[in-house]
């Protein structure tokens, strides 16, 4: 059984299938990409995936365990953590408390703590040295450029320390030395043992990242191997390229 | 997050616990009265509303309810004038939060523009029901409060003010602390982007009702105090529909969502309108100017004046720093990172 994974997942919107039978596996410590056309699903596996949106059909799997029904907080309690496409940060607060959002408490100390523990205050300061942007941090996030807002985004997702995230698009709209910067960072922490599954139309930042390429078209899997096997399938460059 | 200033706090304070020996006058205390208790409801109000970003308009209902609560208390343990009936006020609260729960958890199910239309629908439920539940409130007759009568009509105001003024100050500084505190955090990430701040584990449900049920509390005790006050309780006016508007009015105009903008509101509003109602009273031009007044608002000041001021105040700091070439570095991408983007849009 696979560390993550969805089988036979279907979500239709009104008349339009979304997925359409979709399974794929992610494999744990993995860097799995996920490519496909405009329109072809992607979003909406992540959405299922993470709790955002319901199944009409199928299931999604983490470590063994049923999450379909789950809503977003319990699919991230569990260590599943997601980037949007549109990146989503919020806007009227600092660099500096957006990362103490994702850290919640349990029982009492939810309602009564202070926002951040000078253990939690340590941590966020270390993951936006991480990334880069620690000299922002007192700045509301929304004053932030595009390519910032994907850093914040990803760096307040660390704090939680998911064993899984999922990416969507993080190259898209961001600058080539933002993009390397980025890549480096996703394969450090893949070295410390967290999985990745990362949407991308960015092939090249794909290709050099993963070591298993997924592709879908039409809500459902077409693809599967490694970036070399997935460059010279047919049913792949039909997709594409258009037959 | 802006850094705790204890001496202006203090100053503040003395001068309100002064302001009514100072200034010992009926007519000047029914005004710094009525001042506090609208500084305390849009204190309350805001912790909901503008830590959540979810603009409730049927808050009155919950004055009503505290108001009703108390005259219902003390026609039933029979109480006479004095200072008892100021201990019924956190139990009148008690029950206007109490009645809060199951409504905030319907209301709370809708978002943005329904919300709003929802909570002023559940306000007209409520009115009407003051009207027509003549059982417990004795309907359009009305009800009326225990009146301290040994209390010399220029002392009267004192309690008044006082009780008033230790309502206000206990929900600022619950205020003060839900905003420094890891739930706040989670309040003001739900205003900024609900469904994200869900995905990072906020107990959005739980954190919304919460905040609605603290903010029920309190305006609950404003109304009980304010009916002990004007000694009688008729449906039209415990359940008074520009409740809702002046409190909303106060917060945007103070800054809303901050943590004295609703007082820095309420103390310009409040002696502005008691001033108006005592001049144009007849014929209702209060209204007119209020009307006026909240356009104005939100054409020129649609963040509130102490954002606005904040923001302005920043960025004359900030010029100044860059003229005098220091700390720059704070507004700059540190290295390794890539600073090709610009800082700011």
């Amino acid at each position: 059984m696979s560390y993550l994974e969805a089988n036979g997942v279907r979500k239709a919107f009104g008349g339009v299938q979304a997925l359409d039978g979709c399974s794929i596996s992610v494999e744990k410590g993995s860097m799995t990409g996920l490519i496909g056309p405009n329109g072809s699903g992607k979003t909406t596996l992540f959405n299922v995936m993470t709790g955002y949106e319901t199944v009409d059909d199928g299931d999604v799997r983490f470590d063994g365990t049923p999450i379909q029904n789950m809503s977003p907080d319990q699919v991230f309690a569990l260590g599943i953590g997601r980037t949007f496409q549109l990146t989503r940060v919020f806007s009227r607060l600092t660099v500096l408390e957006n990362m103490h959002v994702a850290v919640q408490r349990t029982g009492i100390r939810a309602l009564f703590g202070r926002w951040s523990s000078s253990r939690e205050q340590e941590r966020a300061l270390e993951l936006l040295e991480f990334v880069g942007i620690i000299g922002l941090k007192d700045l509301p996030a929304g004053n932030l450029s595009y390519g910032q807002k994907k850093l914040l985004e990803f760096a307040y997702i660390l704090i939680a320390e998911p064993k899984v995230i999922l990416l969507d698009e993080p190259a898209g709209g961001v600058n080539p030395t933002m993009i390397s910067y980025l890549s480096d960072r996703i394969r450090e922490l893949n070295k410390m043992g967290v999985t990745f599954l990362i949407v991308e139309h960015n092939m090249e930042f794909v290709m050099s990242l993963c070591d298993r390429v997924m592709v879908m078209d039409h809500g459902t899997r077409i693809g599967d191997g490694s970036p070399d096997e997935v460059r010279n399938n047919p049913a792949v460059l039909d997709a594409y390229l258009g037959a | 997050m802006r850094k705790f200033k204890p001496y202006g706090l203090i100053a503040l304070l003395l001068a309100s616990i002064a302001f009514p020996i100072a200034f010992p006058s009926p007519a000047i205390t029914t005004i710094a009265f009525f001042t506090l208790l609208y500084a305390a409801a849009a204190t309350a109000w805001n912790i909901f509303a503008g830590y959540t970003g979810y603009i409730a308009l049927g808050h009155a209902a919950y004055v009503g309810i505290g108001s009703y609560a108390m005259a219902i208390f003390c026609k039933d343990w029979n109480l006479q004038g004095g200072y008892l009936p100021f201990v019924l006020i956190p139990l009148a609260g008690i029950v206007a939060a109490l009645v809060s729960i199951p409504m905030g958890w319907i209301a709370l199910r809708t978002r943005k523009h329904t919300f709003v239309v929802v909570t002023i629908a559940m306000f007209f439920v409520f009115q009407l029901m003051a009207f027509n539940l003549r059982g417990l409130t004795n309907g359009s007759v009305g009800m009326t409060l225990p009146i301290p009568t040994d209390w010399s009509g220029a002392f009267f105001n004192f309690p008044f003010y006082y009780v008033a003024l230790a309502i206000l100050l206990v929900a600022l500084g619950h205020s003060w602390w839900i905003r420094h505190s890891k739930y706040g955090l989670g309040l003001l990430a739900i205003r900024d982007d609900e469904e994200r701040a869900r995905g990072l584990g906020v107990k959005t449900g739980q954190f919304k009702l919460t905040a609605f049920v603290i903010s029920a509390f309190y305006v609950g005790m404003v109304g009980a105090l304010h009916a002990y006050f004007i000694e009688s309780l008729y449906p039209a006016f415990a359940f008074d529909p520009l409740f809702d508007l002046v409190i909303a009015l106060m917060c945007f105009l103070g800054g809303l969502g901050t943590l004295s903008g609703p007082i820095l509101g309420a103390i310009i509003l409040e002696p502005t309108q008691q001033y108006f109602t005592m001049r144009f009273s007849q014929n209702g031009y209060y209204l007119i100017i209020y009307g006026a007044m909240f356009l104005a608002i939100i054409l020129f000041l649609p963040d509130g004046i102490l954002p606005t001021l904040s923001r302005w105040l920043a960025k004359r700091q900030s010029s100044g720093t860059v003229r005098d070439g220091e700390d720059s570095d704070s507004v700059q991408v540190q290295a390794p990172s890539p600073n090709a983007e610009g800082v700011t849009r």
